[in-house]
């Protein structure tokens, strides 16, 4: 996959629940994803009306950013894990895109 | 379960304590989509479980030779799970690739200390709070941790554990750079039930 579009939401999150560590992922906070000045084009928002568990914006200069919330076990590195997924990730887009994973719960 | 009226602001995501205290009442049925899929509901949620059991644990214990905690012992203990457990603030985990942002939230980090300090036995934690410029990686941070703890036990044991537990649970989960863990023991309760 080259190309992120709102529709691999779906698909980046199945992925990013298989990394080991991952146990949960949240939708994200609006606000996890507004970086200073982007303005998102593409909010992620399902079919039925939910928004996807992770949020795929792209600001005015095409930079594509994907905001992932995420709980991780605490059996298991929480900076190993959300380092996993940034990585992962980062292989499924194009260089220019950005990542930004917030680990809001730890169990 | 009765909480004060200050917990009745709300979370981040617009729940407040009370409905949560409402919620694990009704044995979390029917199961709300919302708490269910909120990490500070979720978080919040197994705080207030166990407060409850501490709270019914002393409850059924034999409690003759020294007196239950007051109900304002409780409802501290509410009101500081309102408030430590929002999300907050937003502690950076470094990733060698600038592209990335990673951070973890206050609320998991307190929430995850309220965790490793009440899975040993005897340890109450009624409140957490990281002191220092923790949103800059690096930056000398101090933690300071109140308990309650179990009569019995030597306080000298119950805290070094806690403090061994604090570190540990740091070390693994976050990259703050803690440069202390200070406790502060503000209750012994009594607890016969188990060594009777």
């Amino acid at each position: 996959m080259t190309v992120v579009s709102p529709e691999d939401s779906s698909t980046l999150a199945t992925q990013v629940r298989t990394i080991p560590g991952v146990t949960n992922i949240f939708t994200p906070l609006p606000a996890l994803a507004q970086l200073p000045g982007m303005v998102a084009t593409a909010t992620g928002m399902a079919d039925d009306g939910h928004v996807a568990d992770i949020l795929i914006s792209t600001d005015e200069n095409d930079i594509t950013t994907l905001s992932a919330r995420i709980a991780t076990a605490a059996t298991e590195s929480t900076p190993g894990t959300a380092r996993r997924v940034a990585d992962a990730l980062l292989a499924q887009t194009p260089p220019t895109t950005r990542v930004i994973i917030q680990v809001a719960r730890i169990r | 379960m009765t909480i004060p009226d200050e917990a009745n602001r709300t979370l981040d995501c617009g729940k407040t304590v009370q409905e949560l205290a409402d919620y694990l009442e009704t044995g979390r049925r029917p199961p709300d989509p919302h708490i269910e899929s909120c990490p500070e509901c979720l978080n919040a949620l197994e705080a207030l479980e166990r407060a409850g059991r501490l709270a019914r644990d002393l409850v059924d214990s034999d409690a003759s030779r020294l007196p239950a905690p007051p109900e304002s012992w409780f409802e501290r203990i509410f009101a500081t799970i309102h408030e430590e457990l929002r999300a907050g603030r937003s502690f950076p985990i470094s990733h060698p690739d600038p592209r990335v942002q990673i951070t973890v939230t206050e609320g998991a980090v307190r929430a995850l200390l309220r965790d490793s300090g009440d899975a040993i036995d005897g340890v109450f934690i009624s409140r957490t709070e990281i002191i220092g410029d923790a949103e800059t990686l690096g930056a000398p941070v101090e933690i300071n941790l109140t308990a309650s703890l179990r009569f019995g036990i030597a306080i000298s044991t119950l805290t070094r554990a806690l403090r061994d537990s604090a570190y540990a649970a740091l070390a693994a989960h976050t990259d703050l750079h803690v440069t202390a863990v200070n406790i502060t023991v503000e209750d012994i309760y009594n607890d016969t039930r188990e060594q009777s």
